[in-house]
């Protein structure tokens, strides 16, 4: 059991909650409060009630706010996670556009893309699947609430971590070893934005109904209700009609959004957007 | 924003609007019907808070409105110690689903004061209230209600299971061998084994350990299992018979724990899924099965079990159940610890270090595990030494300080700073030369700091002249420790440090060193306009002078948002005379967060003559203020608070009512409202 005040933690948790639409309550709270400790002793504050005054009025309240943010993102992903998603791009979603996509590019969002890891295993699927060598274009948006993330993933130089399912021939094809870390190729890198962007008050315009696809996978399980139903909603706002948003394994829209169909192909759950959804 | 959502806000504005008694009412009970479960949850809420349990209780008889009765009994439960007389009454209700929710709700609310009136309704014709009041009774933890219950688990099959859940959650000795003979023909067998597992009673093992061998399927052993690690205690005659019984039957019982230790066995609960990685997912620590195969494995000596015993010890999940447990039943590993220290699997090494209970008689044994091919166990062996203050590994220790790196060089340290002062003065003192890299100087010094040694003051003290801010500060640290002027101009001085961080820590430093010139130099930073006062106003409420009260005032009417903040925890803490009006004043102030601040440290200086300024601050429209009434009228112990508590308990916010009814459950239990 916890050993924080109530009422502090609920002025931290509301503050999390209302500044990027993240609900740590349950099991999760030992999770924030497990990442908080440390930045309470190095601004030598005591308790959690200290840490809010902190963030609300002291004068170094919008830099504190961006540590917090990394602090409270730091998940980690690998490469190639969940790979069918991949497959379903390159086998369901690509074929009948084939025809658009001879005088555009492939538009994708890939929304909590932490350190690129996500966006990049889409990449080397596309390079892999020899779609470059037919004349086809993508462009891939990628954005993190951790602005650190985002540094990260634009060096893609990566932690042997992220590479635990790349066998041997996967990480000398596309990866130049560096000391302990792995370096993404470049010819992997291409067509990949990143940009720090907070999902529960995106500020970053990123145009309407211009995506074909949205991955937003192992994030959602983080927002409260609220900015669940707010960000799923923007989610339709941001997809072409018919587009499709890819949420992880435990995360589904069933029954909550009606702009949304629900589609199980070949073992993969999807969500396509309704011609009707605005 | 659609359609839809917008009447929701506009119901739930409904709610939250004033508007006369009696419109508000008729707008409570319209909503607790509401389609939309988010406008029932909020009126559930309000429901709670204003209107009486007399007029929500005929809602519970209502058999054609099944969401309505389900909203009122929320309420009334969501209502706790001031529903309990209105629903101690519905007990006589003639109609018996009135009684049988009546117990539904006293058993939420544990209304431990009802339990006379809840084991009369063990006598009622309807079979439904019976179990709703076994329930209760279990919830409330009636243990008069035991014998009654011991009965009940001859009678028809729904009160056996429900009396069965009941003497588990009471836990009495007295029902576990009535459990065990349940034992695994009946109806009940698997919750009468999770039962025996809450009540934990010696007396069951022996028939739990009969009954272990005679179970042939997973289904059943898991449970058993389960049930007899909780009634195993320490100096048992039984722990050496279940060691050898079970060490003898190595296709059957053996065979099982060694799979449950090997995380073959499934059923165990899953831990945090957001925390683990997929491919890791449930298996962190060891989950209450493991534990419980474990203890079997320790307590009943299987030695051949515990190399995968001391294998979940390589985490802190693992390490935080196991070691206790290793305490537990001391010496449990005492024949197997040379064995474990090297054993071919790095891990069993690793966890043998880790739990084992080690004395200086492994001496030899951890040394040699100094210079092990894993890393991982180089640093576990470093751990190890520091408890055991075996000086005779300090030149190892050094050597590795100086030589390795990360958790290796790290766990060096941490041991060394378990050694005697004595030990270290005699080598130690080539670690802190300025020519030293900064990684074995910054360790170094921490080891000097936990030791307590003052050998090398000198050092220290030129050391807080180093160019790394991070030496800076861990020199201070020690120049805290140190006594007299020297030391305390030291630290004076070191406030005027250009690193930020170093001025922090030092301030720190200084709150809990209160003596000499620290005051009046502290009170002469006030005057600085700049973002160190933020500190210093935080450091002068720490060391809690009188003197500091009357600046820090003055100091308020021109201070920053954030140091106002800080003015009023720290005249709090100060708690001089005038500090009490000082904080009631700001309660004036608009900003909300001053008023909370002013709340909190009226809160802790609170006396009996305050109730009045509580019983207004109950009222308070902001949620924090209300929990810091509720927080103060805990600490008053006057019979006056109990009305004004009872309000508190029933507030919209969660945290209001769940710190009034903590201040409420503290009362002497005659003070409760009486049952009928």
């Amino acid at each position: 059991m916890s050993e924080v005040a109530e009422a502090d933690w609920k002025l931290i948790a509301d503050f999390v909650r209302e500044r990027f639409g993240l609900s740590f309550e349950g099991a999760r709270r030992d999770i924030l409060e497990a990442r908080l400790r440390s930045r309470l002793c190095d601004l030598h504050l005591h308790t959690f009630r200290e840490y809010y005054h902190y963030l609300s009025f002291h004068p170094a309240r919008d830099a504190e706010t961006s540590e917090l943010s990394r602090r409270i993102t730091n998940n980690e992903t690998y490469f190639f996670r969940e790979p069918h998603h991949f497959a379903f791009i390159l086998n369901q979603v690509i074929p009948p556009l084939h025809s658009v996509l001879r005088t555009r590019p492939l538009r994708v969002l890939s929304a909590g893309c932490s350190s690129g890891e996500e966006p990049y295993s889409l990449v080397v699927n596309l390079v892999d699947s020899g779609l470059e060598l037919q004349g086809y274009r993508w462009e891939i948006d990628a954005c993190d609430l951790n602005a650190t993330r985002i540094e990260q993933a634009r060096k893609a130089l990566y932690e042997p971590g992220s590479l635990r399912v790349c066998d041997d021939e996967v990480r000398q094809r596309c990866f130049i070893r560096s000391g302990e870390r792995f370096q993404l190729k470049d010819r992997y890198r291409k067509g990949v934005n990143f940009f720090q962007s907070n999902l529960a008050t995106p500020t970053v315009g990123l145009g309407w109904a211009g995506y074909d696809v949205i991955m937003c996978r192992n994030m959602l399980i983080y927002f409260h209700d609220d900015a669940f139903l707010s960000l799923i909603g923007h989610f339709s706002r941001l997809l072409l009609p018919g587009g499709y948003l890819l949420l992880g394994h435990s995360e589904s829209l069933v029954d909550r959004m009606p702009a949304f169909e629900p589609l199980f192909l070949n073992g993969t759950m999807a969500y396509r957007r309704t011609q009707e959804a605005t | 924003m659609p359609r839809a959502a917008s009447a929701l806000t506009a119901r739930l504005n409904a709610l939250a609007s004033p508007a006369d008694h009696a419109l508000r009412e008729a707008e409570i009970f319209s909503a607790l019907e509401d389609e939309s479960p988010a406008v029932r949850d909020v009126a559930i809420a309000w429901a709670a808070r204003c209107i009486e349990p007399a007029r929500l209780a005929p809602l519970v008889g209502s058999p054609d409105n099944a969401v309505l009765r389900n909203a009122a009994l929320a309420a009334l439960t969501r209502q706790g110690p001031y529903a309990i007389q209105h629903v101690g009454g519905m007990l006589e209700d003639p109609d018996p689903d009135v009684v049988m929710f009546a117990c539904q709700i006293l058993g939420e609310i544990k209304a431990v004061e009802c339990w006379p009136a809840l084991l009369r309704l063990l006598k009622h014709e309807q079979v439904n209230v019976v179990q709703a009041a076994i329930e209760a009774l279990g919830r409330v933890r009636a243990r008069d209600a035991v014998p009654r219950l011991i009965e009940i688990l001859g009678e028809e099959p729904w009160l056996q299971l429900a009396a069965t859940d009941a003497l588990g959650e009471i836990g009495d000795p007295l029902a576990a061998p009535v459990l065990v003979g349940l034992v695994p023909e009946s109806f009940v067998t698997i919750p009468a084994l999770e039962a025996l597992r809450k009540i934990g009673a010696p007396e069951a093992a022996e028939p739990l350990l009969t009954l272990l061998f005679r179970s042939d399927t997973v289904e059943l052993r898991s449970p058993i299992v389960l049930a007899l690690a909780a009634s195993l205690h320490p100096g048992m005659p039984l722990l050496e018979r279940v060691g050898r019984r079970i060490d003898a039957d190595r296709d059957g019982i053996w065979r099982y724990l060694a799979a449950v230790l090997q995380g073959e066995v499934s059923g165990e609960e899953p831990l945090d899924p957001l925390n683990a990685t997929d491919d890791r997912r449930g298996t962190r620590g060891g989950g209450p099965l493991v534990r419980a195969a474990a203890t079997l494995a320790l307590s009943g000596g299987l030695e051949s079990l515990h190399p995968w015993v001391v294998r979940w010890g390589v985490d802190r999940e693992g390490v935080a159940w196991l070691r206790p447990l290793v305490r537990r039943f001391h010496g449990c590993l005492r024949a197997t610890l040379g064995s474990l220290l090297a054993h071919p699997d790095v891990r069993v090494r690793q966890g043998a270090l880790e739990v084992g209970e080690l004395t200086l008689d492994d001496l030899s044994r951890i040394n040699g595990l100094l210079r092990d091919e894993s890393e991982q166990i180089r640093a576990a062996a470093c751990r190890a030494l520091g408890p055991l203050k075996a000086v005779e590994a300090i030149p190892d220790l050094l050597q590795m300080l100086q030589d390795s790196t990360g958790q290796e060089r790290d766990a060096a340290a941490a041991a060394l700073a378990h050694m005697p002062a004595q030990a270290l003065e005699l080598s130690f003192a080539p670690f802190l030369q300025s020519d030293v890299d900064e990684g074995v100087r910054l360790r170094a010094v921490r080891v000097v700091e936990h030791s307590g040694c003052r050998a090398f003051d000198p050092e220290i003290l030129e050391m807080a002249h180093a160019e790394s801010a991070a030496l800076r500060r861990a020199a201070f640290r020690v120049v805290a420790q140190m006594d007299g002027s020297r030391a305390e101009v030291a630290l004076l001085r070191a406030l005027a440090d250009p690193e930020e961080s170093v001025q922090t820590e030092v301030l720190d430093l200084l709150a809990k060193r209160p003596g000499g010139r620290t005051l009046a130099t502290l009170l002469a930073l006030l005057n600085t306009n700049d973002s160190l006062r933020y500190h210093v106003i935080r450091a002068l409420g720490r060391l809690g002078a009188a003197q500091a009260a009357a600046p820090l005032q003055t100091l308020y009417g021109s201070a920053l948002l954030h140091e106002k903040i800080e003015i009023l925890a720290a005249l709090a803490n100060i708690a001089s005379t005038g500090t009490v009006e000082f904080l009631r004043q700001r309660l004036e102030e608009s900003q909300v967060e001053i008023r909370r601040v002013a709340a909190q440290g009226l809160a802790d200086l609170a006396g009996p003559s305050d109730l009045p300024l509580f019983s207004a601050l109950a009222e308070d429209p902001d949620w924090a203020i209300r929990n810091e009434a509720a927080r103060a009228l805990g600490r008053l112990r006057v019979p006056e608070r109990r009305p004004l508590l009872l309000v508190l308990a029933r507030d919209l916010e969660p945290v209001v009512a769940r710190t009034a009814l903590a201040a409420l459950s503290g009362e002497p239990e005659g003070a409760a409202s009486a049952p009928a």
